[in-house]
């Protein structure tokens, strides 16, 4: 352990971290110990590093409203209580650039002065990639219990911050993205879900200034541009993947991290393959019940009327009805329940969920319609099924 | 009111003592600076700031009375 957190800082600059559960400092190798120790107990990332330990034992990577990273790593399994924390950083996953900084502490009047000496400590702090971030959380948390996880199994907690005080941001001139863009488009195309750690499309270019969050924004609406059209090269309709590209920008843009807009990504990457893949299965159906099934898909979370969904597939109600019947051999409302009830039984492994919330959540009409349909398709009751 | 910090207290828990306080609390330095210390960016300052003892002892704190009793480890109330 010992070596792997002097690797760390002597190559990286990266500083290691021992804490007990209680927050308190058992070890750590950084220069400006007292500074980033007492900045990290009075983030939010302390508060939410001892929640997630409280009841998980998978990495954690976790960011305050200024752009400072965490990776934290337990040293227990599932069955012990959390014994010691190992933690990596703070890390910046953009860079901090003075430029930036002096911009936030003049809109709050700040000297130079005043400003400088936050600046000696800030400029300290390395910038990594935030695919690489996930990576060395993988590294830790190996080392630390003998166990591997993927990047999917790494958590990433979002701190909804004020605009006033935004995340940092660098000045990246080199656009290395052309090779990542080339083995995303062909992942997405191909309906295999390659791991990006979570979503990096490399190094794309400065499109925002000063910007973090704009510029996170911005990369997420290219790689919507990117994802829509491989989506429909891999045979999904083109206005089902235009929809979903318009849905995942409106939610990015309404983010307010840089981390939440890169889980937005995450989840955008994960929803085109499985509509290519959804697509490829249905590939001998024609290309009208191909587009009612992936209207279902984009409004699992509404109701769905047919007046709306022949609309936009540009056909009549009794039209689509008597194709889609006549190919798959299953009503549309059967299948439409169907869809939902699918969705139902993966919402329902959050436990912490009622079953009201979850009809209301899909849209049924009420808690008892969704729970009747749900026994006549699952042989169980909502509830039933929760619990097992 | 105004009032000074105590010497040699811990920086990390006067900040989290001020979270719980009703009102603003800021920090005032002699070169006119006021930092809001329930805002994120203004704590990091500060702590930055708090590492110079010299410097720390020009500066104030400002806040209700209400609060100050909440502070009275941390801060010198008459």
């Amino acid at each position: 352990m010992k070596f792997l957190q002097d690797t760390f800082l002597h190559t990286q600059k990266i500083c290691s971290w021992s804490i007990m559960p209680d927050m308190q400092l058992v070890y750590s190798n950084c220069p400006e110990q007292e500074f980033f120790y007492n900045l990290f107990l009075v983030s939010r990332c302390s508060t939410a590093i001892q929640t997630h330990f409280a009841h998980d034992r998978l990495p954690l990577l976790v960011s305050d409203r200024t752009g400072f990273v965490w990776i934290a790593v337990c040293s227990a399994t599932e069955s012990e209580s959390p014994s010691l924390i190992y933690m990596l950083g703070p890390i910046f996953t953009s860079e901090m650039t003075e430029t930036h900084l002096r911009q936030l502490c003049r809109k709050m009047h700040l000297t130079s002065e005043t400003t400088e000496r936050l600046w000696q400590f800030v400029k300290e702090v390395p910038t990594i990639s935030s695919s690489t971030a996930f990576s060395y959380a993988g590294m830790l948390h190996y080392c630390v219990t003998g166990c591997a996880v993927t990047s999917d199994e790494i958590e990433l907690q979002i701190e909804r911050i004020d605009r006033s005080e935004d995340v940092a941001w660098g000045d990246v001139s080199w656009h290395g993205s052309w090779v990542t863009e080339q083995r995303l488009f062909k992942s997405i195309m191909e309906g295999r879900l390659e791991d990006f750690g979570k979503v990096n499309t490399g190094n794309i270019g400065n499109m925002s200034g000063d910007d973090p969050l704009r510029q996170a924004k911005n990369e997420i609406i290219v790689f919507a541009v990117l994802c829509s059209r491989a989506a429909i090269l891999g045979g999904v309709s083109v206005e089902g993947a235009l929809s979903l590209s318009d849905y995942f920008i409106q939610m990015a843009e309404a983010a307010d991290t840089v981390p939440e807009v890169m889980n937005i990504g995450g989840e955008m990457q994960k929803t085109y393959v499985q509509r290519v893949q959804k697509a490829k299965a249905h590939s001998n159906f024609s290309p009208l019940v191909r587009a009612c099934v992936e209207y279902v898909d984009t409004h699992i979370f509404e109701k769905i009327s047919l007046n709306a969904m022949a609309q936009e597939v540009g056909y009549n109600e009794n039209y689509i009805s008597r194709k889609f019947k006549g190919e798959t051999g299953q009503s549309l409302f059967d299948y439409v329940n169907q869809q939902k009830i699918q969705m139902a039984k993966v919402i329902l492994t959050d436990k912490k969920l009622s079953i009201a919330e979850i009809s209301d959540r899909l849209a049924f009409s009420n808690p008892s319609y969704f729970s009747s349909v749900f026994k006549k398709q699952v042989g169980m009751s909502p509830a039933e099924y929760q619990q097992e | 009111m105004k009032y000074k910090l105590k010497p040699e207290i811990r920086m990390a828990d006067f900040i989290l003592a001020v979270n719980r306080c009703e009102g603003s609390v800021t920090f005032e330095t002699q070169d006119g600076d006021v930092l809001n210390l329930k805002s994120e960016l203004c704590k990091y300052i500060f702590l930055a700031v708090s590492l110079e003892p010299k410097y720390l002892e020009s500066c104030n704190i400002s806040c209700s009375s209400q609060d100050a009793a909440l502070l009275t480890d941390y801060i010198e109330v008459p």
